[in-house]
């Protein structure tokens, strides 16, 4: 008899050999079939849900979107001829492998921040204010980066150290803080 | 955007639960479940958008957040400690008890039953999202289930 077949059976993870032993187990011990109760009966209560009241509403921030004014058509005629002429350097002078930038974006929420920065290797750890991204409490960044292993971090306020909460890798630094490492590729 | 709507809604109420199993404070779950969402929104692209990644997110900034707390032994929120909020979200004195003696237990125990009691994550995912192999997550799951059931039982009038 098995004691993890409880929490296989509570968590739907036993197989159809271990339901047939843990049935057996349950029917031949009155104490195993107590303890079975009494922890389905303490899931039950753990998993009451959270009444619906108290569910936030999504505030995901849409896209920005530029809407051209008549005044803007010269400018915008311009740009678009300059995007122009830097699409044709672009394709018929290829940049040397290895100096093709990515933008990548980043993001964090701290809504009660008055100064946000990030520092990392691809700023030589210098550190770059981050601006407001609406007033949601977010900030972001988008720098152009080359592809590779790159690390980086938050400051809050000029002195808190924060490792992007999002990004899964990280490795300590030298005073005593976390740097998130951020992988950049062509792909990516 | 679509498509992200649906992601949330077939989501939130898990996800929310999940969160405020591991921080009893709705309010802390709500800014987390937040950020959540909008950095996967912002950093992903749609087909990768899934539940363990979801939860990876979410438990990377829980572990922030919870260090952030402990370290700077902040307060509880003001709603936290309004009298009467745990009884408008949990509406039987078990459930009340039950989360309350989660949050006494150890750091990885809370970590394992909270994430295990969303019912969306299998033994294998709970694995992955941890580090531990999955038949330590099986066992690890029932001790921990174990020790909240002697901790209520200890404290029954």
């Amino acid at each position: 008899m098995n004691p993890t077949w409880i929490s296989q059976f509570i968590d739907d993870e036993l197989d159809l050999d271990e339901k047939e032993q843990f049935l057996r187990a349950v029917q031949a011990s009155r104490e195993y079939a107590a303890e079975a109760l009494a922890l389905l009966e303490q899931e039950k209560w753990l998993r009451a849900e959270p009444r619906q009241a108290a569910l936030p509403e999504l505030r995901v921030a849409e896209p920005f979107r530029f809407r051209l004014r008549r005044w803007m058509a010269p400018l915008a005629a311009f740009a678009a001829g300059a995007a122009a002429a830097a699409a044709l350097w672009f394709f018929l002078i290829p940049l040397p492998a290895g100096e093709a930038l990515r933008p990548h974006r980043f993001v964090l929420y701290q809504p009660e921040a008055a100064r946000v920065e990030i520092t990392g290797s691809f700023t030589g750890w210098r550190s770059l204010p981050m601006r407001r991204a609406g007033g949601a409490g977010y900030w972001e960044i988008t720098l152009e980066l080359p592809p590779g292993e790159h690390r980086f971090s938050y400051i809050v306020e000029g002195g808190r150290r924060l490792a992007d909460p999002t990004v899964a890798l990280r490795e300590q630094d030298d005073f005593g803080g976390e740097n998130s490492i951020l992988e950049v590729t062509f792909s990516s | 955007m679509e498509r992200f709507q649906n992601f949330y809604r077939s989501q939130r109420k898990p996800f929310f639960a999940y969160l405020f199993r591991r921080t009893a404070d709705p309010s802390l779950a709500s800014d987390i479940l937040q950020e959540s969402f909008t950095r996967l929104y912002a950093a992903y692209p749609a087909e990768r958008w899934n539940t363990r990644l979801l939860y990876t997110i979410g438990r990377n900034l829980l572990i922030d957040a919870l260090r952030r707390r402990k370290r700077e032994a902040d307060p509880p929120r003001e709603e936290a400690q309004a009298p009467g909020l745990e009884e408008r979200l949990l509406a039987r004195d078990e459930a009340r008890r039950a989360l309350a003696a989660l949050q006494r237990l150890d750091e990885e125990d809370q970590d394992l039953l909270s994430l295990v009691a969303g019912g969306e994550l299998s033994y294998r995912e709970i694995a992955a999202l941890t580090g531990l192999s999955e038949g330590n997550v099986r066992v690890k799951i029932h001790r921990a289930r174990c020790r909240l059931r002697s901790l209520l039982d200890s404290e029954k009038p």
